[in-house]
């Protein structure tokens, strides 16, 4: 949503000066880069995180049960975020929520794009029955919440890792088919997708070389937001008891464990949520940035 | 116009259809319905025989037939596995609660996104402008059961402003409506913003044409008229979020609405009580979008044409 | 391929009435093509745009047809059939003698390498995402045109060709000028070794100063290959230099042809006769005609609902009764030279 700047001095009081425009673009890719790093901690962490936690994340130790954190009284320094219900150690096992959220983030994602761009592709490209048959599927789905529809799946299917990423990547392509299908429906009449035609290549070669290719900035933005909004449904299917089981830590669990305790013991509940939002608000900082970045090069080209 | 509308009501009760089929067919995917139905001892000829008392054991496209007429004529969705009621009736007792919440929450949300939306557009880049973009960016990555949560546990638990469960007074519903406000808040902003900046650049030109000043008061008053219908436009397309916001600020607040009723029901395998939930939900956001659909052709009609 | 209306064989007015296979590298006969506009709920086709509504020429080995007109009279929609990137309504093309508009994909692509079209847009002619070597060279590869290794030594003769540096193979499209892009444009449609070249106003979006030199290049490469060109353009200074004989379209029909310098000197139509008083560039006998500016009246008629009669009429400074009824057809009025014009006296049927 890039705006042109106008400059009406009796509506416009901060008038936009070229000075603000590079420093608002700047602060975009500052924010970009505050989210790259985000993410990158992420990684890290999710990569290390055995070396990294102070504990066992599946430990149990009823003696220690809902201990405080360490900067509140009463609570001791080698538990630093406190212990929950079964007196495990909060810290660990939000760093071991890393590995679950990115995995299923991830692997939900590549399933959307799979799906939602192949379709995509035929909607734009070939139009006709297909195009009408695909866009009518699109349009029954992205019109409704998505969580009944992965909840009655994962009711269905039974509640694994695999099964929340199938539900979760079924439920998500809508949107990449979507934008796929406008960008190869702006594309397939650009000259040198004419041009691939008069030199015979077959269709699939033009698909394949001419037009994903270009299409993929468009798609790489909306994917790591996707990841983000993925991130976030796991862990609310977690939630919700339909996602992922107990004892695996995930941040959605964890929430869910830390509702029953949040009178008294609030940083159970606390911070699991807020290792989810840092993480969709890194991602969605550097979707935001590539954004930035990859609009003009569109409209370059 | 007219097939605009035309086109646009077949492809609602289409994808009603589709919903319908899709929520009918989960039940035989799983498991044997009759199974659920009997108690686990049943015998294989008990079995055998109810089925055939109950039409089981027909076909299933016929058996969705059957379903689908009795949806439509009668509004029968069977009785509920858990509690021995018409799914129907359940569905109708829940129903208020989720609409005082999803209206509560919308009154909230237009509250704050049409004068944050107007002013960032009228005053872009000012600071007024950052601040709202940036809380939309917050918005957008928080999730919505942990604000919840915490508003939960700082309004109600360390200030004790506020009761956090239950629907008795209205002091019960500020905290929820809050919570599934700020779901929907930061696209509406947004939207708004947006919106007005595409009213605000016609304007501009216009009045720039035009000889002398124009009064900002009129400008401003101009503009909400605009402002107004990209708000009921993305109205009318976030219901599909509102509806899955509510489903989880229920759950959060133990908010006596469909939303929870579709969890539990899920959760324990009460298939009939879910294809209502599901249907109805599906009708409110195919009527939803529909309307907006309209609406916004209605007004641009470019829209029309496509 | 969409099936020919039925009638779609005119009365032989097209030139030269000789059967296919007489030494004619391309032949054109009664091309139509008819774009629907559909409407209503089902999609109903309401009426057509009337782009290319019979048209009729040929082209011999070697020689250069320019093809002229105002946007929108049909002249890019006639480069398009001809490459089969539309399907004729109806009408035939025989290339080298084989009616090309009845072939499928299959055998189609033997004479799509012999044929090839350069683009209007250099900004979006060529892919961005592929390098310029990839682009020159992805028909060699993917047509085994040349022996595997030796792909990237055709690419650097092809790039020296149209007057670039070989080490330009590794860069983009983006880091090129409008005139650059153009100029691999050619080296693309070089690389299949074409005998016909059409050029869709290949210079309609340079600079002035660089239209001269794209097509100065393409004569010169026109000789050394043999090839023969259809050169569309909006602007008869563009095709005078370099065509040997020249066509004027108006509204999807063909009002005039004839060899260059009989077109110049003695142009017979009304309108070839305005675009002429129009080029700034001096032409044979331009200083007279250049006092005698003749402008021409109203906009362009509408392909959806061309006039009757001959369609230039609403705008024709010579206007008779006879041309709001009669649709004059070409005929020919000298060597080589063919009008459709009552004044020319064309048909009183």
């Amino acid at each position: 949503m890039a705006e042109i700047p106008t400059s009406n001095p009796e509506i416009d009081e901060a008038a936009p000066s070229m000075l603000s425009l590079v420093l608002r673009k700047m602060w975009h890719l500052r924010m970009g880069v505050l989210g790259g790093l985000l993410i990158f901690c992420l990684i890290f962490i999710a990569l290390f995180c055995p070396y990294l936690s102070p504990h066992d994340p599946f430990k149990q130790d009823i003696t220690k049960r809902l201990w405080k954190p360490a900067f509140m009284e009463g609570g001791k320094a080698e538990y630093p975020l406190g212990t929950d219900h079964l007196g495990r150690d909060l810290l660990t096992r939000i760093l071991y929520g890393t590995r679950i959220s990115l995995v299923v983030g991830l692997a939900a994602v590549i399933l959307m794009l799979t799906v939602g761009v192949t379709l995509g592709l035929v909607a734009g490209y070939f139009g006709g029955k297909a195009d009408a048959v695909i866009s009518f599927l699109v349009n029954c789905m992205m019109g409704f919440p998505f969580i009944l529809l992965a909840m009655s799946l994962v009711a269905v299917l039974g509640a694994s890792l695999q099964n929340i990423i199938i539900a979760l990547g079924l439920t998500g392509w809508p949107v990449f088919t979507r934008v796929t299908r406008i960008e190869t429906m702006k594309l397939r009449d650009r000259e040198f997708v004419l041009a691939a035609k008069s030199l015979a290549f077959s269709t699939r070669r033009i698909l394949a070389r001419h037009i994903l290719p270009n299409l993929l900035p468009a798609i790489l933005v909306l994917a790591t937001v996707e990841v983000a909004r993925a991130i976030i449904r796991e862990s609310l299917l977690s939630f919700l008891g339909l996602g992922i089981q107990p004892p695996t830590p995930s941040w959605g669990v964890m929430l869910a464990e830390g509702r029953d305790y949040m009178l008294l013991q609030w940083w159970l509940a606390a911070f699991p949520g807020m290792a989810i939002f840092m993480s969709a608000l890194g991602i969605n900082l550097l979707g935001d940035a590539l954004r930035d970045l990859v609009d003009p090069y569109l409209r370059k080209t | 116009m007219r097939t605009f509308i035309i086109k646009q009501l077949i492809q609602a009760v289409g994808v009603c259809l589709v919903i319908s089929m899709i929520s009918f067919f989960l039940l035989f995917l799983n498991t044997d319905p009759a199974l659920l139905l009997l108690p686990p001892e049943a015998e294989v000829q008990d079995i055998a025989k109810f089925k055939k008392q109950m039409g089981l054991d027909r076909p299933v496209p016929v058996q969705y037939l059957d379903f689908l007429r009795k949806v439509v004529l009668h509004g029968d969705f069977g009785n509920s596995f858990v509690a021995k009621v018409s799914a129907a009736k359940l569905v109708r007792e829940r129903l208020p609660a989720t609409l005082e919440l999803a209206l509560a929450a919308l009154i909230l949300v237009n509250l704050v996104a049409l004068p944050v939306g107007i002013v960032s557009a009228i005053r872009r880049y000012s600071l007024m402008d950052n601040v709202a973009t940036f809380t939309a960016l917050l918005g957008q990555a928080m999730p919505l059961y942990w604000f919840g949560i915490m508003l939960i546990i700082i309004f109600g638990v360390w200030l004790r402003w506020l009761p956090i469960s239950g629907s008795d007074t209205l002091a019960h519903l500020v905290l929820p409506a809050i919570t599934l406000a700020s779901w929907i808040l930061p696209i509406n902003m947004r939207m708004v913003r947006s919106g007005m900046l595409d009213v605000l650049n016609q304007d501009y030109i216009r009045t720039a044409r035009a000889k002398g000043l124009v009064e900002r008061k009129v400008l401003i008053k101009h503009a909400f008229k605009n402002a107004a219908i990209p708000v009921i436009t993305i109205t009318g397309m976030q219901l599909g979020a509102l509806l899955g916001g509510a489903v989880v600020t229920e759950t959060v607040f133990a908010w006596p609405g469909l939303g929870r009723l579709a969890v539990d029901s899920i959760r324990m395998g009460d298939y009939p009580v879910v294809q209502a939930i599901v249907v109805v939900f599906a009708l409110f956001v195919v009527i939803g979008n529909l309307a907006a659909d309209i609406l916004a052709a209605l007004i641009d009609p470019r829209i029309r044409l496509e | 391929m969409e099936r020919p209306a039925p009638e779609c064989r005119l009365p032989s007015n097209s030139f030269p009435a000789a059967s296919p296979g007489d030494g004619f590298l391309l032949r054109v006969q009664g091309l139509k093509k008819h774009f629907p506009i559909y409407k209503g709920l089902l999609g109903r086709t309401v009426g057509y745009v009337y782009a290319v509504d019979g048209v009729s020429f040929a082209i011999r080995k070697g020689e250069t047809l320019g093809l002229v007109g105002e946007s929108g009279c049909g002249k890019s929609t006639i480069g398009r059939c001809l490459l089969r990137l539309y399907e004729p309504t109806a009408g035939e093309i025989f290339f080298q003698g084989t009616d090309i508009g009845k072939l499928n994909p299959g055998e189609m692509i033997r004479f799509r390498t012999k044929m090839q079209m350069i683009f209007q847009d250099p900004y979006s002619s060529l892919n961005p995402r592929l390098r310029v070597r990839e682009i020159i060279g992805e028909a060699l590869r993917v047509h085994h045109l040349v022996p595997e290794g030796d792909w990237t030594d055709r690419v650097r003769q092809l790039l020296a060709e149209v007057g670039l540096q070989p080490d330009h193979m590794a860069r983009y499209p983006h880091e090129f000028s409008g005139g650059q892009r153009q100029r691999i444009g050619v080296a693309r449609s070089l690389a299949m070794n074409p005998d016909l070249i059409v050029a869709d106003e290949p210079v309609s979006a340079l600079d002035v100063s660089i239209q001269a030199q794209v097509i100065n290049l393409l004569d010169s490469l026109k000789e050394k290959h043999g090839l023969s060109y259809i050169v569309i353009a909006h602007d008869l200074a563009v095709v005078e230099h370099i065509s040997d004989r020249i066509a004027v379209m108006y509204l999807g029909k063909l009002v005039e042809t004839a060899r260059d310098r009989d077109l110049y000197l003695n142009p017979k139509h009304p309108y070839t006769e305005a675009l002429l008083s129009a080029v700034p560039i001096p032409a044979p006998g331009g200083r007279e005609r250049r006092k005698s500016r003749k402008l021409i009246q109203g906009d362009v008629a509408s392909p959806i609902n061309p006039p009757s009669g001959c369609r230039f009429h609403t705008r024709c400074p010579k206007m008779m009764e006879e041309c709001r009824r009669i649709d004059p057809p070409l005929i020919e009025i000298g060597p080589e030279h063919h009008v459709a014009c009552l004044l020319q006296g064309g048909g009183r049927s």
